[in-house]
């Protein structure tokens, strides 16, 4: 299985097999991923997962099964199916379900695919290390870090019409240069693993763990700080958790219940949730086939 | 032994070695992973989740390339070993690069978890009953908006062979059970409680580990003492002894012992994503890294252990190796490779996710040594201090030495007793000056083997099940509470 036509194809098949459930589901994911991780310098990890997930949602009576295989063949798939009957048939009834999403249009997904990414090699992986690992010796820096290229498949299908696949690659490198009391960083990623340039990077993380070789004592205090974005995107990464709707109205278990409307930060922050941004094109459904707004 | 896989193993290390492996390894694993779980009354998630596949490590002059798939036929097979080869080659083409080791050993046996009660054969209905009465006995009063209540189980059959001949069989059974409750108060601020260890009692085992896990009595307890929250003062900041329930001490172990001990993180392989270590190997034998009551042991044979094998996922046979001696370091969490670079034992730790990860250094058992007495022991022991017990966050610098932790609960202790409740406690400290004022670890009568299922590492990043065994123990002059208790 190579690409969303073929994850489709898988997903519809399964979703065949199933009788008797009021809706189902089928989503496959395909993840192709490939890492070389370094350190000191060189590589002691370096790696590829390749694996195909079938997962079924079987609702019936508003009872719900849900089993995930990775056996493709006939027989995988019919036991799968089986199974996910079978549970729904003797677990109680989930009174909050409502339904399945219906079928909605879904809008075209920009290019999220590159074949520098996707037929990256091993030797193509180490080479666009060896410039780190030169960049490092030369400043007496150990380097730590990876460099990754990825192809994945997202596809969904359900018995309410919902039929949609994603594709995309995506690669880059983090570098972390460090010696005794410092170390500086870089990174960069991309659906586009030509893009990458690992010198500059290198550079960039090299340079800043050498200016910073003599540190001095911080004091503790008020300050201006400037975060610069992978700092920054850790920030943000922390605030999703307390914006998980479901969890925020159940629980009430963030700060930010209750603030539908108010000001919870600065009014120069906007967080909008874009798939279509072409910095990093994303899937334009979400993992039931609802249209990604 | 059964060996289903024997056939297909002897083409991929054919293939690898014809390929130009020096020495190639194959582990094949059938991994089922089953869930439910109850909110409020509603069975939400009921899954099961099944995956069949195999991973090959090849190691070409000094350098391992691997390769995991999940396609099961002669052609994939060989194109997976190829791949594994071929990702091993590219990486000699680094110059002054630490070679890996090629093992020694060959290894025939098969292992299984012991087991009381096979998960498959308590049915789903009861699963979901014995959750639905945890659950519904959290509700103890109308502020608990949520009563959660949870069951996992992993059966993993695995077989591993090697171009040395080594052909091991294992069948591992791990479980996990825990339940918890959210009270709010007319204020809006929220309480949790939650356990009985920090995401649940999670150990190696089958059902027997969700009975021993005592839902409905620890629910109970649970849903009261959020309810008590609600009204409970903040912990005023100051020094004291701390008693740790044995649910927060294993993770207290987890983050700034197990995490430090890790090898590969002392020698900086881990240093791009979850930081290196205070510790050194050059410091084994002289580095004190607590007080004499603190004595620990990495042991992957301990009953009921999450990370108990019968060998590792790389052919490695594990032993009891004490790490910590009456405060002393003695070692560290190993694998093949990290031990050869630094001539210390081999720990049996290291560890894959699952078929499709590679493996690598992982905290798996670790033990703190029991002293003696009960909780209530110390705590009758104690002129003035805090207990603490329940975990909802923590956190820990990248060298592992500066740490906060706040659990879900603490009670004053005066004059020997228990007394108040105090709401959202925390404690601060410096790994080594932390476990020097260790001063009483209580006695094998409380000993727990405290497990968690989900410990981040790697990139890319795998969820290990690590285990932290330990009764309780009391810590002296530690900074605890807030510096404003408005």
């Amino acid at each position: 299985m190579r690409s969303g036509a073929d994850a489709l194809t898988l997903a519809d098949k399964t979703l065949a097999l199933v009788r008797g459930a009021d809706q189902a589901q089928v989503d496959v994911t395909l993840s192709d991923a490939s890492y070389a991780r370094f350190a000191g310098n060189y590589v002691p990890e370096n790696l590829n997962g390749y694996e195909v997930d079938v997962n079924i949602v079987y609702v019936k009576d508003k009872r719900i099964g849900r089993v995930t295989t990775n056996d493709q063949t006939d027989a995988g798939l019919r036991a799968a199916v089986a199974s996910a009957a079978d549970i729904a048939s003797r677990v109680p009834a989930n009174h909050e379900f409502v339904s399945l999403p219906p079928k909605a249009a879904i809008a075209a997904p920009v290019k999220s695919v590159y074949a520098s990414t996707a037929s990256a090699t091993a030797d193509d992986r180490v080479r666009k290390l060896l410039p780190v690992f030169d960049r490092m010796q030369r400043s007496q820096l150990s380097s730590s870090g990876f460099t990754t290229t990825q192809y994945g498949v997202y596809a969904v299908v359900n018995s309410l019409g919902v039929r949609a696949a994603f594709e995309s690659t995506y690669g880059g490198i983090e570098i972390k240069a460090m010696a005794p009391q410092t170390s500086g960083f870089a990174e960069y990623f991309s659906r586009d693993y030509a893009t990458l340039d690992s010198s500059e990077r290198a550079d960039l993380a090299a340079s800043k763990a050498t200016v910073s070789r003599t540190p001095e004592d911080f004091p503790p205090g008020t300050y201006t700080v400037i975060l610069e974005p992978p700092a920054f995107v850790d920030c943000l990464n922390n605030l999703y958790g307390l914006m998980d709707a479901g969890s925020v109205l159940e629980d009430q278990n963030s700060w930010m219940a209750g603030r539908m409307g108010k000001p919870v930060f600065s009014p120069n922050v906007t967080i909008r949730d874009d798939w279509s941004d072409p910095l990093v094109a994303g899937q334009p459904f979400s993992a039931d086939g609802s249209p990604t707004q | 032994m059964p060996t289903l896989h024997a056939p297909d193993a002897a083409q991929i290390l054919d293939t690898a070695t014809t390929a130009g492996a020096d020495y190639a390894d194959v582990q094949f694993w059938r991994i089922r992973q089953q869930r439910m779980a109850v909110r409020n009354g509603v069975v939400r998630a009921v899954s099961d989740t099944s995956s069949l596949g195999y991973s090959i490590r090849s190691l070409v002059d000094g350098s391992w390339g691997f390769a995991g798939s999940d396609r099961f036929d002669k052609a994939a097979f060989d194109e997976a070993a190829a791949l594994s080869v071929a990702i091993a080659k590219s990486s000699t083409l680094v110059t002054g690069r630490i070679k890996g080791v090629k093992p020694p050993e060959k290894y025939v046996g098969e292992w299984s978890t012991p087991i009381v009660t096979d998960p498959q054969s308590v049915p789903l209905s009861k699963r979901a009953d014995h959750l639905i009465a945890a659950e519904k006995a959290a509700h103890v009063d109308k502020r608990v908006i949520a009563g959660r209540a949870y069951m996992t189980f992993w059966i993993t059959d695995k077989e591993f062979y090697s171009t040395n001949g080594s052909a091991i069989v294992q069948h591992l059974y791990q479980a996990g059970a825990g339940a918890g409750a959210t009270a709010i108060g007319s204020d809006g601020d929220p309480a949790e409680r939650g356990g009985p260890g920090d995401f649940g009692l999670f150990q190696g085992g089958g059902y027997e580990v969700v009975e021993r896990a005592d839902l409905v009595a620890n629910a109970t307890r649970y849903g009261t003492e959020a309810v008590q929250l609600l009204s409970a003062p903040l912990l005023p900041a100051m020094t004291t002894a701390l008693i740790l329930h044995g649910n927060v001490l294993n993770l207290q172990m987890h983050e700034s012992i197990g995490h430090p001990l890790e090898l590969d993180r002392s020698l900086g392989w881990e240093a791009n994503f979850s930081g290196v270590s205070w510790a050194t190997p050059d410091e084994v034998g002289s580095l004190r890294y607590g007080s004499e009551q603190l004595t620990i042991y990495a042991d992957n044979t301990l009953e009921s252990g999450m990370a108990t094998v019968g060998w590792d996922d790389e052919g490695v046979k594990p032993q009891r190796v004490p790490l910590i001696e009456q405060g002393i370091l003695r070692a560290f969490l190993s694998s093949r490779d990290t031990a050869a670079q630094t001539s210390l034992p081999q720990t049996a730790s290291t560890r894959a996710q699952d078929w499709a990860s590679i493996p690598i250094v992982r905290m798996t058992n670790i033990v703190l040594a029991p002293g003696t007495g009960t909780l209530e022991s110390i705590i009758a022991d104690t002129r003035s201090g805090v207990v603490m017990e329940g975990i909802n966050s923590w956190s820990i610098d990248d060298h592992r030495l500066n740490f906060q932790f706040g659990p879900q609960i603490a009670w004053e202790v005066n004059n020997g007793k228990r007394g108040k409740i105090y709401k959202k406690p925390t404690y601060t400290g410096i790994t080594p000056q932390f476990w020097g004022s260790l001063d009483r670890v209580a006695g094998a009568e409380e000993f727990v083997v405290w497990g968690t299922p989900n410990c981040g590492k790697g990139e890319p990043e795998q969820a290990g099940r690590t285990t932290h065994a330990c009764s309780h123990a009391r810590f002296q002059n530690v900074r605890v509470g807030v510096r404003n208790n408005a």
